[in-house]
């Protein structure tokens, strides 16, 4: 062993182990990390809102400040686009561990006829067991105003003569930093687990 | 000896990464138009009546203007300005593919789709596809004047007082551009439809990291 300490080796190996790791963290801190979304550089904070959450109680943007705020509109008997991304929102949850209490899945819905407090907590409940998804839901005129704020599109569409119908939205989901800035926007079918690692990058920087 | 060696190889390297990226930053070889907010969500009609939502806008480029049928010598220069446009890009070699131009009206009491297919545009494009739009009154406020930020005010004359905006949004929805104004230079604007254009076709692999750090560094153009 005392040998191999004393080997003439010992010191350019060392050294070049030791510049390696400095190169690797170096590049660690001046390589650009590659976002799942699409970046936004908004000079001005997120549109501002207030809804109605569990309990009836109002939710503001501003309630959520310090934590990383996933925003995603949809509705309770939405078929396909919305229990998918919410597993995906679950998935990244999960993928977050310990730091998952610093992220907040925020589900907006974009049918305030059926969508009451109550139905969307029960809805979100079964989708995630732990209940970390927030629901929030407002009158048709608040709903318009916020949705057009971030690029959502949403209109009814009846299929039945019954008056049945569905919801076709925009199934973006988008991340508001803890400062409450527009950071990026997922397209749908983004994977949990890769939203998972921006937003832990944004709670890193 | 040779730890000294490897020591200068390791600051040689450093140096370089630094000097790399004062280089990126400071001599911007890659240039973006920022990504500044998001164009709102919408569901309004065209003069045709036929629904026209912001999903139809995914994957084009769209110029968004502005004006009102009844309005006279106020939106001349918004039609001048989309028409030299129009021109200059049909004798581009290259065109700029998926571009549209859409003007949404400021007049949506007067301004139903029967009123805005009655309308003659005092030019017609040659290669750009050109919709008016319409729709109720409220959507239209929370549209233009909310997500787009135009001001305009109705007058008691049926005319409306209004400031003239340009605003260009991209295939994801995202604004990349506003101009105010109704005058727009056409070429400093197809400067920058195709520096969009160049970045959503080529920002792939390794181009990608490039146009990100062109963000990240606001490597925009003057």
């Amino acid at each position: 062993m005392l040998n191999i300490l004393r080997s003439r080796w010992t010191l350019p190996v060392a050294g070049l182990v030791i510049g390696l790791a400095a190169v690797i963290i170096l590049w660690d801190l001046v390589r650009p990390h590659t976002f799942a979304g699409t970046v936004m550089q908004s000079p001005q904070p997120a549109y501002s809102f207030t809804l109605t959450g569990p309990g009836n109680q109002p939710v503001s943007l501003e309630d959520l400040r310090g934590k990383v705020v996933l925003l995603f509109f949809g509705y309770t008997s939405c078929p396909d686009v919305c229990p998918t991304t919410l597993y995906e929102m679950r998935a990244m949850l999960d993928a977050l561990g310990s730091r998952a209490a610093q992220a907040q899945v925020v589900f907006v819905s974009v049918d305030p006829e059926k969508d009451t407090p109550q139905r969307m907590q029960a809805y979100l409940a079964n989708i995630d067991s732990e209940e970390r998804f927030l629901g929030l839901t407002g009158d048709l005129d608040t709903l318009n105003e916020i949705a057009a704020q971030y690029g959502i599109f949403f209109q009814k569409r009846i299929i039945s003569e019954t008056g049945a119908y569905l919801i076709d939205h925009t199934a973006t989901v988008l991340l508001v930093d803890g400062e409450g800035y527009l950071r990026v926007v997922y397209p749908y079918g983004t994977p949990g687990e890769a939203i998972a690692a921006d937003v832990r990058y944004i709670l890193k920087h | 000896m040779k730890s000294a060696l490897y020591w200068k190889i390791l600051v040689g390297v450093a140096a370089a990464l630094v000097i790399g990226v004062l280089w990126f930053a400071l001599a911007r070889p890659v240039l973006v138009l920022p990504r500044i907010r998001l164009a709102p969500g919408y569901s309004l009609v065209d003069a045709a009546g036929q629904a026209v939502t912001s999903e139809d806008g995914r994957g084009k480029l769209t110029l968004y203007s502005f004006a009102y049928s009844r309005c006279t010598a106020d939106c001349e220069s918004i039609y001048q300005t989309l028409q030299s446009i129009d021109q200059s890009l049909a004798q581009q070699p290259q065109r700029v593919p998926e571009f549209r131009f859409v003007t949404i009206t400021i007049d949506p009491a007067y301004d139903t789709p029967q009123q805005l297919a009655a309308f003659n545009l005092p030019f017609t494009p040659q290669v750009v596809d050109w919709r008016w739009l319409t729709g109720e009154e409220k959507i239209l406020k929370n549209v233009s004047g909310g997500a787009f930020g135009v001001l305009y005010q109705p007058r008691e004359d049926g005319s409306v007082f209004f400031a003239p905006r340009y605003v260009l949004v991209d295939g994801e929805g995202i604004v990349r551009a506003v101009y105010d104004g109704a005058q727009l230079d056409s070429q400093r604007f197809l400067e920058q439809l195709t520096l969009v254009y160049e970045e959503i076709s080529q920002a792939q692999g390794a181009a990608r990291l490039a146009y990100e750090a062109a963000h990240f560094f606001a490597c925009y153009p003057h």
